[in-house]
């Protein structure tokens, strides 16, 4: 390279120099740029540079890159899913989802592309259209997460009660999928109780049970899951499983102030209800 | 000696080679591990990776005359996995890889065995080696290994990797040469638990959970190794001894406090009964060296939103030491509480104790016996374990900021937790001890 050359790359590197100071993040923008700088029409770099701006939140930086590379590869979908990308980060939903469906007419089975499009689908109040994503992302992935699950049940129970089932049904294919997970039963017994499911959601209860060493909590939610289902005689059977749980920890665990405050908590239940232990003994 | 007697005596011995399993380990190409994944009390995952695609098969046993138990996964494939089931806690297993039942790739012996983590409760001296940002594969990563294993004599119970665990992009190759080739021996005897950084996110997607980090580590979803289940290998708890460990994904899954791995930690701290809570992720919710935690847009708002929105459940939940990277250098913090703001906000209510931590200096850190929310927990900041950067370094909740490197050492025997910062030539750099009394 002769030497006017090289002068030119001079207020690229004068534009880098910051950059250095700052992170593995802009080191690597600097890295890509020099790379581009060479070949600046390859187009795999300029994805990668738009990405690395949009993840450090230079988006008309990143814009530029995706465009170009869009432009110098018009039949490469990767720029329109960078571009998704990038919109749904700004807050620009109907972009991203003009920009993902476009990728995903070409990418049909590109779980990612259908998991976005369900975001800015559900960000613009489009429920119902983000469901059909988040399901087609779900039959795709051979390993979903459990957000996955929780995101479209949010999706169908925001249409309202009439997709309460759905919601449910939504999350035990999830449960079916990735076992027991606490977190799709705990969201599965909110949407129980707002049906008044309240045998449905007992069961849901007693998988988390069966997964946790400590029972204590879980047995006092199952005695106001109970109550509130008006069968007060089983929820004190309940809050006393709780405190014979509660006795059979280590004095090292009873003695904690999340404990006092949970055993604070027991005695207040137990007391409000019939033909029940006034208060825990003290150890 | 005739042509015949000749040419028999070298069939004879080409079959003698050809039968010998060193002959076998030479004539398949192993391209990666045998490594540990996974371990419970009863069951461990043997991976590995072969040029060409074969059967998985490997033999077990109590001593190396004794490993004849066979496993095999079906199917043929160039990366193996095979799960040994049905195992006895806190015993050492001697195994073999192959591709038949009389084709083994390696030998068994002491390099090729493993002990299964003791029954989760009782307390037993438990030692921890931490590796912050290690993967760069260059002389600097070599001499922290060597260091640690010059100073330590003897593997580590655990080991744990706190992100950016290979350079510069986690690509498969990247892995192959920091991560598996680095630490190969160690591989084979200890398994590896791993957390995502931002330079592993470059070939990984926790949102998809696809890519290189999560093909090349088989990690628990179902509580299998102790813990709730998280339902995925992004986030994860396992249990050892006395001591309850919990993985964090800083990088690439939501840190809103009533996000689904919120969620998920909360019901997990309120479920183990352990003495000792050890937590670890790559992004530091305290640090002033490469990366400034009092900046919002420093790494996209992940040390804040740790910070702010993490924090409060670890140290409601009692959390005890909290391990990160990112930042390549060494910070710990005294012994803090309550502290979810910039360094500004820090009062001097937040920090239980103002001394350095160690029994020969002002005074161990103490703690309650009783797991007890909000007693205080030591953050450190270990990401010098392949290379050092600047920084200020002038974090106001650091007893020790070093711009060194290193990896960390923990310690744990009963209700005290020795921890060392060990530099890359065996220097003690720094020191402390957590007591529960």
């Amino acid at each position: 390279m002769n030497f006017w050359r090289w002068l030119g790359l001079l207020p690229l590197l004068l534009l880098a120099l910051p950059a250095l100071a700052h992170g593995p993040l802009h080191e690597q923008i600097t890295n890509v740029t020099a790379e581009l700088s060479l070949r600046p029409n390859d187009v795999p770099l300029l994805l990668r540079r738009g990405e690395l701006n949009r993840l450090d939140e230079r988006w008309d930086a990143a814009l530029a890159d995706f465009q170009l590379a869009k432009q110098l590869a018009p039949a490469n979908p990767e720029p329109l899913l960078g571009l998704g990308r990038l919109a749904l980060d700004q807050g620009k939903l109907t972009d991203a989802t003009a920009s993902l469906t476009r990728f995903l007419a070409i990418q049909s089975n590109h779980v990612e592309g259908h998991l976005l499009l369900a975001r800015a689908l559900v960000r613009n109040q489009r429920a119902s259209n983000a469901v059909e994503h988040f399901s087609r992302a779900l039959a795709l992935s051979t390993e979903p997460r459990p957000e996955w699950f929780i995101e479209r049940s949010q999706a169908q129970f925001s249409q309202g009660d009439r997709h309460l089932a759905e919601a449910l049904a939504g999350l035990d294919e999830g449960v079916a999928k990735l076992g027991p997970v606490p977190t799709l039963q705990l969201a599965a017994i909110a949407l129980e109780m707002r049906r008044q499911g309240f045998d449905a959601a007992l069961q849901r209860l007693d998988t988390i049970l069966a997964s946790s060493e400590r029972k204590e909590r879980w047995l006092l939610r199952r005695g106001e899951i109970l109550e509130l289902g008006g069968r007060p005689g089983e929820a004190v059977t309940a809050y006393n499983a709780a405190r014979e749980a509660f006795e059979a920890l280590p004095l090292r665990l009873q003695r904690s102030l999340a404990m006092l405050d949970f055993r604070r908590e027991l005695d207040a239940k137990l007391a409000a209800l019939p033909a029940s232990p006034k208060t825990l003994p003290t150890k | 000696m005739t042509i015949k007697l000749r040419l028999t005596l070298a069939l004879l011995l080409t079959s003698l080679w050809l039968s010998s399993p060193l002959s076998l380990a030479a004539a398949e190409k192993l391209t990666r591990g045998p490594y540990l994944q996974m371990p419970t009390t009863n069951s461990m995952v043997i991976r590995w990776r072969t040029e060409k695609e074969r059967k998985s098969y490997v033999r077990y046993g109590l001593t190396p005359a004794t490993a004849t138990n066979l496993v095999r996964s079906p199917g043929v494939f160039t990366e193996h996995v095979v799960q040994l089931t049905k195992l006895k806690p806190d015993t050492r297993y001697f195994y073999s890889i192959g591709y038949d039942t009389n084709k083994w790739i390696t030998e068994v012996g002491p390099d090729f065995s493993f002990l299964t983590p003791p029954m989760p409760g009782p307390a037993r001296p438990t030692r921890i080696w931490a590796l912050g940002d290690p993967g760069t594969a260059n002389t600097n990563q070599m001499a922290v290994r060597d260091a640690f294993y010059k100073w330590s004599g003897r593997n580590p119970d655990l080991w744990l990797m706190l992100g950016d665990n290979a350079y510069s992009d986690g690509t498969d190759a990247q892995y192959g040469k920091a991560v598996f080739d680095l630490y190969g021996a160690l591989h084979r005897q200890v398994a590896l638990w791993p957390t995502l950084g931002n330079h592993d996110a470059l070939s990984a997607s926790s949102p998809t959970q696809s890519g290189v980090y999560y093909d090349v580590f088989t990690l628990p979803t179902l509580g299998q190794s102790g813990g709730l289940p998280s339902g995925t290998e992004a986030y994860y708890s396992f249990d050892y001894a006395n001591i309850h460990f919990i993985c964090l994904d800083s990088q690439d899954t939501d840190r809103s406090p009533h996000g689904v791995m919120a969620t998920w930690l909360r019901a997990d701290l309120d479920s183990t009964a352990r003495e000792w809570i050890i937590c670890f992720f790559h992004h530091p919710p305290y640090s002033k060296g490469g990366h400034d935690s009092d900046k919002k847009s420093d790494s996209g708002g992940r040390l804040w939103e740790m910070r702010e929105n993490i924090l409060p459940i670890l140290e409601a939940g009692g959390v005890d030491l909290v391990l990160c990277g990112h930042s390549h250098d060494y910070e710990r913090t005294f012994l803090l509480n309550g502290h979810y703001g910039t360094s500004t906000n820090l009062t001097s209510t937040m920090i239980l104790n103002h001394g350095d931590g160690r029994s020969d200096g002002n005074g161990v850190y103490e703690k309650p016996a009783i797991l007890t929310p909000n007693k205080g927990a030591v953050y450190v900041v270990s990401g010098s374990a392949g290379q050092t950067e600047a920084g200020k370094l002038n974090h106001p909740a650091m007893y020790l900021s070093l711009k060194k490197l290193g990896s960390l050492v923990i310690d744990i025997d009963g209700l005290t937790a020795e921890v060392k910062f060990i530099g890359d030539k065996g220097q003690g750099r720094d020191y402390f001890t957590l007591r529960k009394k």
